[in-house]
């Protein structure tokens, strides 16, 4: 396990490849952690719920995509706004989306609940730089 | 048949021209009267009438008034004044308006009346028509834009799954062949890429849709840089930014990063491969007036007998790189919209660049 402050990390992503892809590329550059993986923003939003008050089931870290069917991130981050003042803790969240649709990037940018923009393939370097964890 | 005939209603005070009107029209028309606006208002509401008359002069309201009223509820209903009196200041004002669409002087002549119910119904018609065919091109226009959404992310997305792969597999292979087949593959991937951003960008320019907002340089041009299509570049690769914008400066912020990514991504890409010092330059000067941009490299730079056709549609100056051949072509496009302007010199071998100007909205 890893000595850093992000030990739970919650990945949402309706690919199950880019899930696979983005938790190896988190665990090769040294970010390995517990993960809580979903594919859809409703099913990660009911672990939230599930576990609000459980800090131990938090994750620290949570990396969004946001074009997905059923739910998308949008939808995920209008559930996850109205959850935060229930929750334990509240996890950073990330976009982690290959979206170049410059209304959906201004739409997120100007979101306070969004640390960051990360572009697909993901760039842990980035990721950390903007956790300030040294690389 | 009533449903096929032309639906006529008709306002007055005076029960005798209801009656005479009805008598001579009720064959040909579907005709409706009322003697009183409150039973005029109803009658619009169940039968929407294709053709409304009213009398000018009634005890409880004017028919210009009347008019008035019944355009704001239906604005469809071909509206037509029937009076006597034909001076009248306030019936030439509602004329002039809109609010009437003619008037026909009392007592009328039937042959008269019933032109003007034809033409009237045909007014009717074609603004229904129009206004059918602009709500089937604004639905058309709709689901392009959806379709453009969903095409570009379903074709963008499973090529950064693939690019993401490669990047992991990278960990794990040692073999100098495999990893240069890792390579290819990341460039082939990356050359569709841009060539899809590219597609999406040229539509999207040729919409006519513009929002100016105020342009923070700095995070644009950051962004740029940060995009995806530039991950494999050369890490030697050096950025000097400069930004010089003291003031306000407002453009179609869309537009604006159209144009800036494509000449920064080919700065990028069009570097000399054995280059020890790659560089690009970007300058950024605004005042009140205009912006002036110049992008610089040092790379393989562009052939006098080339420079005339750059800025044209699949034109690839160097067919061997990953360019799409729109790229150029697009900035030109977005430059004409924005109402910009673009010039460019270079020399083989030492660099290139491009210098542009966008007026300040401000």
């Amino acid at each position: 396990m890893s000595v850093l402050p992000y030990r739970k990390i919650m990945l949402v992503d309706d690919n199950p490849i880019d899930l696979f892809l983005n938790r190896n590329l988190l665990k090769k550059n040294g970010m390995d952690a517990f993960f809580i993986e979903f594919t859809g923003g409703g099913l990660a939003l009911e672990y939230l719920i599930d576990h609000a008050s459980q800090s131990d089931k938090l994750p620290d870290l949570i990396l969004l995509d946001i074009q997905m069917p059923v739910m998308d991130g949008f939808a995920f981050l209008e559930g996850f706004r109205d959850l935060r003042s229930a929750l334990a803790f509240v996890p950073e969240l990330f976009i982690l989306s290959s979206t170049s649709n410059h209304d959906d990037i201004r739409k997120l940018r100007s979101d306070p609940l969004v640390r960051r923009i990360l572009k697909k393939p993901l760039e842990v370097d980035l990721l950390k730089k903007s956790l300030g964890i040294e690389s | 048949m009533a449903r096929d005939k032309i639906k006529v209603l008709y306002l007055d005070d005076e029960v005798e021209n209801l009656n005479a009107f009805k008598a001579g029209f009720r064959r040909e028309f579907d005709v409706q009267v009322a003697n009183n606006s409150k039973e005029a208002f109803d009658l619009i509401q169940t039968a929407r009438p294709h053709v409304i008359f009213s009398d000018q002069r009634m005890p409880e309201m004017t028919g210009v008034e009347f008019f008035n009223a019944v355009r704001q509820i239906y604005p469809e209903g071909i509206r037509i004044l029937l009076t006597a009196f034909t001076d009248v200041k306030d019936i030439v004002a509602a004329i002039n308006r809109g609010n009437i669409y003619r008037f026909v002087s009392k007592p009328w002549n039937e042959d008269e009346l019933r032109n003007t119910v034809l033409n009237a119904y045909e007014i009717f018609n074609t603004r229904l028509q129009l206004q059918l065919k602009v709500a089937e091109l604004e639905k058309a226009n709709e689901d392009l834009n959806r379709f453009i959404y969903s095409a570009s992310h379903d074709l963008r997305a499973p090529l950064m799954s693939v690019l993401g792969l490669v990047k992991l597999a990278r960990y794990e292979e040692v073999d100098p062949k495999s990893l240069e087949y890792f390579g290819m593959i990341e460039s082939s991937v990356n050359k569709l890429d841009l060539f899809i951003q590219n597609i999406i960008e040229y539509y999207q320019n040729s919409r006519d849709l513009s929002e100016e907002r105020e342009i923070d340089f700095a995070q644009l041009i950051d962004d740029i840089l940060e995009n995806s299509r530039f991950h494999s570049s050369d890490p030697r690769l050096q950025f000097h930014t400069e930004i010089e914008a003291p003031g306000s400066f407002k453009a179609d912020e869309f537009r604006l990063r159209i144009i800036l990514s494509n000449l920064i991504s080919n700065a990028i890409r069009f570097q000399r491969p054995e280059h020890l010092k790659p560089e690009v330059r970007i300058h950024v000067k605004c005042n009140e007036r205009r912006a002036e941009i110049s992008i610089e490299d040092n790379g393989i730079g562009i052939l006098q007998e080339h420079m005339q056709n750059i800025f044209k549609m699949f034109f690839k100056a160097h067919p061997q790189h990953s360019g799409s051949g729109i790229g150029l072509y697009i900035v030109k496009e977005a430059l004409n919209k924005v109402e910009g302007e673009i010039s460019v010199s270079s020399t083989p071998n030492v660099g290139t660049r491009f210098s542009i100007t966008i007026p300040n909205r401000a």
